[in-house]
């Protein structure tokens, strides 16, 4: 023990003290602007999905008036031509709807797309449709992968501070989670390879990453297996009795506070539909959520305020939903569920979105 | 654990604060042995069990030059067991294949169909190095050059210290074991040179070699894709690779020695500023051929035999050194290029050079230009994969004809000339010296902003280094 804290306090320890303080000065101020302004100069990676979704809809934004955002959950479940063919018979003809599902989005990049979509679309774009967006990465590896690394920028802390702040977790994991982030906002002003990106183009370019759009945006789960998504599947089929272990969650009591959560949302909410939008929250059936999102969607319901939510995630609503024949895993539907969910989503949006015009202009009505 | 890696930072800086953190001699080479151990088994813990066996062999054959006088024999004996066991160990698992498909080849030339025996064997990182150390020590302690150790921890330390352990410089026993005897002391160690120097290995390695391998790759996978600009310019670029990657990784080893207190020589001093192949070979990897020198050369004779005698062991070192390198021909024709190199520039010096007046700076620029042609000429029988790709890039190297149309990106050039400038500026103004020698307030100001700016040009992923393989 005395050789340890020798170890620590050593006078070449001490007499280093000064010039390492000195050494992280000019370190950290030659590092920040110098990153920054590389970042500035560098093209946007490519993120596999991501990219080419935004690419695809910026390319042509005329091509589409409803627009969905979120996880793999909008990703693998909402089936464009079925949201249209639901929403044509609740009334509302002629939509235009794409999936811009991506896996694993997080607030930040959530804020960050409906931007980019919000901007590209104007004019183009009436209708709007979020989910709630994932937790921050728990992983230090995913502090500095390409797409971590673009979303830690100065223009994402806010986003990313609020999505860890309102996010319904214990103080020790929202601390961990502030810690990766940390390190992926070090990592990133540090500037580490932005230079040698820049000066050393690759030879020959890496393929850049595609995403067949015929479905609008739409992939079934299941039809492209990776190794991952082949054990996730295997999990389900070995462990039938979670099923019904992971619906008995729903409604059980729960010590979490959502309330931020749910403000959260509905700021995001309130956002679009200052900018003319209609915007609605789509909480998507997920078993391993059971216990969480469909109180997050009740609780946007519930704040003051007019706002769409269409939460799926309740078995006692929409009890078709959770028979396990539609399910590829514990969280996601497989293409058959996907179709009858977006179908209903297409039915339920049309009405809710109807009513909510209606709503509005008896109350401007009235008003007047 | 490379020394680019974070987790290499992480592992020396608990190394260097429990090293001065004891004040015993014993106690800190046991921490570095043990250290030294868990550095080696990053890479595979299996092959610690090589380096001890070595060690122990080592061990022992250096207590044998201890006998009495009257056992001499025994003693010579015991020596050429050591180093027949060492070389046995480098011959296993680098050449034994090599040496097995040669005879193979070389039996079906002459009609005969022997059985194919191959040995599915991992090559060790570093066994090339630890195994000339082994040897370096059994043979000076035999010639009387240093006292044989007593202690089997003092061998063990010598033969694994982590900083040169996989990828050299070779450091002799001579040198080294004396520095061992004594403990180290803190204001004996000069630490704004080993960090400048540090600094200096890290920028060669993570900021120009890592940045360059890629170009370097695609010209080396497919060189009748490209134009010969394109080629040449491939061909140039590794020479810049090898250089800035090998003594990159030198300066870093010199760098951390020195921080825990041992002195380990230079291993590079400029060595394409040469103004001819034997200037090249005392500036590039100079442990190794002064290994190669004191250890083959001058054993086998020098040139105190004439001139055909002294020919003929500068090819056989060339190629033994070629050989050193790695189980090819490509190896052997690398030697060879820089024997017949040595040989030609020795009967020039002895017929034409000494009967005119020197050319000055013109036959300085002259003899500059042509080293460096050649010695990037075998360069490229050192890196291609095959026979057949290295004379498809050397015909090109050559002539400058080829008949692909792919160019590498338009940087390379001002890049290569880029390199050249700092290469110059550098050996004249001594630039990392300089740096070293600043006043602290500056050098910690210089540093981290330098750091900063060469961290910015460090290309994201692995890319362990070339000698490794060696």
């Amino acid at each position: 023990m005395q050789t340890l804290l020798r170890a620590l306090f050593t006078p070449q320890v001490r007499s280093g003290a000064k010039p390492a303080v000195l050494f992280a000065l000019a370190f950290a101020a030659v590092a920040a602007p110098l990153s920054l302004a590389l970042r500035a100069a560098a093209p946007m990676p490519d993120l596999v999905v991501l990219s080419p979704k935004l690419a695809a809809y910026e390319a042509a934004p005329e091509r589409y008036d409803t627009v969905f955002v979120g996880t793999s959950r909008t990703f693998y479940h909402i089936v464009p031509d079925e949201v249209e063919r639901g929403a044509a018979e609740a009334g509302c003809t002629g939509w235009n709807v794409m999936n811009f599902g991506v896996f694993g989005l997080t607030g930040a990049e959530e804020d960050w797309l409906v931007e980019r979509i919000v901007t590209a679309g104007e004019g183009h774009l009436q209708r709007i449709v979020i989910e709630d967006p994932l937790m921050n990465a728990r992983d230090f590896a995913d502090a500095t992968t390409d797409r971590a690394r673009f979303f830690s920028g100065p223009d994402s802390w806010q986003a990313q501070a609020d999505n860890i702040s309102s996010f319904p977790e214990s103080l020790p994991k929202r601390l961990y989670r502030s810690g990766i982030l940390g390190l992926g906002i070090g990592f990133d002003l540090s500037g580490v390879g932005r230079g040698a990106a820049l000066a050393f183009p690759s030879g020959k370019p890496d393929e850049p990453f595609t995403f067949e759009m015929r479905q609008d945006g739409f992939e079934a789960l299941g039809s492209l297996m990776t190794p991952d998504i082949a054990a996730r599947r295997q999990e389900f089929e070995d462990h039938p009795e979670r099923f019904e272990e992971m619906l008995a969650r729903y409604g059980a009591p729960s010590s979490e506070d959502i309330t931020a959560r749910a403000t959260y949302l509905a700021e995001r909410l309130d956002a679009l539909s200052a900018r003319g939008l209609t915007a609605a929250l789509y909480v998507s059936p997920d078993l391993a959520e059971l216990d969480r999102t469909p109180r997050t969607g009740e609780a946007v319901r519930n704040l003051p305020g007019e706002r769409i939510v269409m939460n799926f995630n309740r078995p006692d609503v929409h009890p078709d939903f959770f028979t396990p024949d539609l399910w590829f895993d514990f969280s996601h539907l497989g293409e058959a569920g996907a179709r009858r969910l977006s179908f209903e989503a297409g039915r339920d949006f049309c009405a809710r979105s109807t009513a909510e015009s209606t709503s509005q202009e008896f109350s401007a009505n009235a008003v007047r | 654990m490379l020394f680019v890696e974070a987790r290499f930072f992480l592992f020396f800086a608990v190394v260097f604060g429990l090293v001065w953190a004891l004040r015993s001699n014993l106690w800190r080479k046991r921490v570095l042995t043990a250290a030294s151990y868990v550095f080696y088994g990053a890479w595979d813990w299996r092959f610690l069990g090589l380096i001890l066996m070595v060690t122990i062999v080592s061990y022992l054959v250096g207590n044998a030059a201890t006998w009495p006088s009257e056992q001499t024999k025994k003693r010579k004996w015991a020596l050429g067991i050591g180093i027949v066991f060492s070389l046995s160990v480098l011959g296993l698992f680098k050449y034994f294949n090599f040496f097995a498909d040669s005879f193979v080849d070389f039996a079906g030339l002459m009609g005969l169909t022997p059985g194919h025996v191959t040995l599915n064997l991992v090559l060790p990182v570093g066994i090339s190095f630890y195994t000339f150390q082994a040897i370096s020590y059994m043979v000076d302690v035999h010639r009387g050059v240093i006292a044989a150790k007593r202690s089997f921890l003092d061998v063990a330390f010598y033969i694994a210290f982590f900083p040169q352990l996989v990828a050299g410089p070779i450091v002799r026993a001579s040198d080294f074991i004396p520095q061992m005897d004594t403990a180290r002391r803190w204001a004996d160690v000069n630490v704004q040179a080993c960090i400048a120097l540090f600094l200096v290995g890290f920028f060669k390695k993570a900021c120009v070699s890592d940045n360059i391998a890629p170009y370097v790759d695609l010209i080396f996978n497919d060189p009748s894709a490209y134009t010969a600009s394109s080629v040449i310019a491939g061909v140039l670029l590794y020479g810049i690779q090898i250089y800035c990657d090998f003594s990159g990784y030198s300066d870093m080893a010199i760098a951390c020695a020195g921080l825990l207190g041992y002195r380990f020589a230079a291993n590079f001093n400029s060595p394409y500023l040469s103004p001819d192949i034997q200037v090249f070979w005392r500036r590039w990897h100079i442990s190794l051929s002064s290994w190669l020198r004191d250890y083959l050369y001058i054993p086998l004779g020098g040139n105190r035999k004439g001139n055909m005698r002294r020919d003929v062991n500068l090819m056989t070192t060339m190629v033994l050194g070629g050989l050193w390198h790695g189980a090819s021909f490509n190896f052997v024709i690398w030697g060879f290029l820089h024997g017949l190199a040595l040989m030609v520039e020795r009967t020039w010096s002895d017929l034409v050079a000494k009967r005119f007046k020197p050319m000055g700076a013109i036959g300085l620029i002259l003899g500059m230009a042509l080293t460096f042609y050649w010695v990037n000429l075998a360069w490229i029988f050192f890196r291609a994969p095959t026979l057949e790709e290295s004379l498809a890039i050397a015909r090109t190297y050559v002539t400058f004809s080829s008949e692909g149309t792919d160019v590498l990106p338009a940087i390379v050039w001002p890049f290569i000339i880029a390199i050249a400038a700092l290469h110059a500026i550098s050996y004249r103004f001594k630039l990392g010296e300089a740096l070293g020698k600043l006043p602290a307030t500056p050098f910690a100001l210089a540093t981290g902003a330098l750091t900063a700016i060469a961290l910015a040009f460090v290309p994201l992923g692995y890319r362990p280094f070339i000698y490794f393989q060696f």
